[in-house]
């Protein structure tokens, strides 16, 4: 795929989509620093990754925190003395016995904090990573927002439908600008896929998804990792400002 | 080799998109039929599937005429046994008048047949074959014009791209539980033949062509290769779980 040595920052690195991206560019040879709340996860794909040669770095990182996102860039260029790469994956999701909250009963914390993790986490990454990218003529930049994004959130509250939205328009904006530095800039809006996020419902809840999914399942991280994969490589040069949807058909915009 | 000894039919390959596709394909192993209305043109483009070492049959068709589609799909199955990806890519706007005053009913007629019905023709013909294996991939061209409307072509060419949309979604939805995806790509403007080249300096002036470049993000225009590699990936394995979806391939057009 030509992306040996490049050097990746994915957040929510320790998650599901986090994890099979991380596992996807390691076997490309990329350099691959592991971004996450979740020290222990992070530490343990990392230890995974050196046994098996290759390059790999955690870095605990609450995105929502402008200061430990500076110091997750600082670490990454000491590190690995570049930047070609970020997926911005990291997101929270609050659910309530199983159940989101309608928007007049959430509280304005639970609001703010959503819009903090999974839209200002965002713009905090690009906003101090974008700078290293720029003089290598050369980036890709990975955002997952979500199918919430595209038909409303069902299973999802206001606040991270709202939040994923945000980063759609977030992603246009930016491949506008940045285009002319061979920077690229791309969403991807998973549907309902079988990580450990999703299993904060009913198991019934999930089962209704795949039934009403043309192909007939619930999706995998690899399925998500392979179109973020895709949108890293040359074979995606000419894509940017798009968004694609990996959802087995369920929703189609 | 993603593609190794899968069978892929390619329509309107004499040139550019279908051409580097078909020999996008063949370079990961599959096996490719490819026609056109391009006897010469498309026979040549099989001689260098052979040429790779992959198995070649190559069609003079219109896609818009059922018969001879059905007999390119039949004569593909009996010859290498089953069917994996079709590439609906025959169309184009034909260099005809685009004003709308000066669309005849034969014109529209002539580029939504080729670009819409075609795709509905050649879809149908090797749904049965694809239904039985339970798998298969259908991949149709659209264009930016489906979308915000084309720089060198006119209503019936953003009319029938746009239908090729819907009826993708359609496609998916209808096929999906046979295992089946269905997908579109809408590229931006790609000098993919002499023949848009001539178009792209002849309907634009230069200053025309600067403004063009100037809207996209990335400042130039498509290859034929940036096309053919975004098919490959919805013809992949990588692309298991997306169906339905229409991917712009268009350097992020309109998005500044």
């Amino acid at each position: 795929m030509g992306l040996e040595r490049k050097v990746a920052i994915v957040t929510g690195g320790a998650g599901g989509i986090g994890t099979a991206t991380i596992r996807a560019l390691a076997q490309e040879g990329v350099n691959v620093v592991i971004s996450d709340v979740n020290w222990e996860g992070a530490k343990k794909l990392e230890e995974s990754l050196v046994s098996q040669g290759g390059k790999a770095l955690a870095v605990q990182t609450d995105i929502a925190d402008l200061s430990q996102v500076k110091e997750l860039a600082r670490k990454t260029l000491s590190s690995f003395g570049r930047i070609d790469i970020l997926v911005n994956n990291a997101g929270i999701s609050p659910k309530h016995q199983g159940k989101k909250r309608n928007l007049w009963e959430m509280s304005v914390e639970e609001w703010e904090r959503v819009i903090d993790v999974d839209l200002n986490g965002y713009f905090y990454c690009c906003h101090e990573i974008v700078p290293h990218m720029i003089p290598n003529g050369w980036g890709r930049i990975i955002n997952i927002s979500s199918q919430a994004a595209r038909s409303g959130g069902q299973v999802a509250g206001s606040h991270y439908t709202a939040a994923k939205s945000g980063v759609l328009g977030l992603t246009k904006s930016l491949a506008g600008e940045i285009g002319k530095y061979g920077i690229t800039v791309n969403a991807v809006t998973p549907g309902r896929i079988d990580t450990p996020i999703i299993r904060d419902v009913p198991p019934e809840v999930n089962l209704e998804f795949a039934k009403r999914t043309p192909l007939g399942r619930l999706g995998t991280a690899e399925d998500v990792a392979g179109a973020i994969l895709f949108l890293i490589s040359d074979a995606a040069s000419f894509i940017t400002g798009a968004t694609i949807d990996v959802n087995g058909g369920l929703g189609m915009y | 080799m993603r593609l190794k000894d899968k069978v892929a039919i390619v329509t309107g390959a004499a040139q550019g998109i279908g051409q580097g596709t078909a020999m996008r394909f063949a370079r990961e192993g599959a096996h490719v039929a490819v026609c056109d209305i391009n006897a010469e043109g498309v026979k040549k483009v099989s001689q260098d599937i052979l040429a790779l070492g992959c198995k070649s049959l190559w069609f003079e068709v219109d896609v818009s005429n059922t018969a001879q589609v059905n007999a390119m799909v039949q004569k593909t199955v009996e010859s290498f046994g089953r069917i994996d990806i079709l590439v609906n890519n025959a169309g184009g706007g034909f260099n005809l008048p685009n004003k709308l005053e000066e669309i005849t009913d034969e014109i529209w007629d002539r580029v939504v047949d080729a670009n819409l019905k075609g795709t509905f023709i050649c879809s149908r013909a090797v749904a049965p074959y694809m239904k039985q294996q339970k798998s298969g991939r259908i991949i149709n061209l659209s264009s930016k014009a489906g979308r915000y409307g084309g720089e060198l072509t006119g209503i019936q060419y953003s009319s029938a791209k746009a239908g090729v949309m819907g009826l993708t979604r359609q496609l998916a939805k209808d096929l999906g539980p046979f295992g089946i995806t269905a997908n579109a790509i809408a590229p931006g403007l790609a000098l993919s033949s002499p023949r848009v080249e001539k178009l792209w300096m002849e309907r634009k002036t230069e200053a025309e062509r600067r403004a063009v470049i100037q809207a996209i993000p990335l400042r130039r225009l498509s290859t034929v290769e940036e096309q053919a590699s975004v098919i490959l990936f919805l013809a992949s394995d990588d692309a298991s779980y997306v169906s339905g979806v229409t991917i712009d391939v268009n350097g992020g057009w309109l998005v500044s």
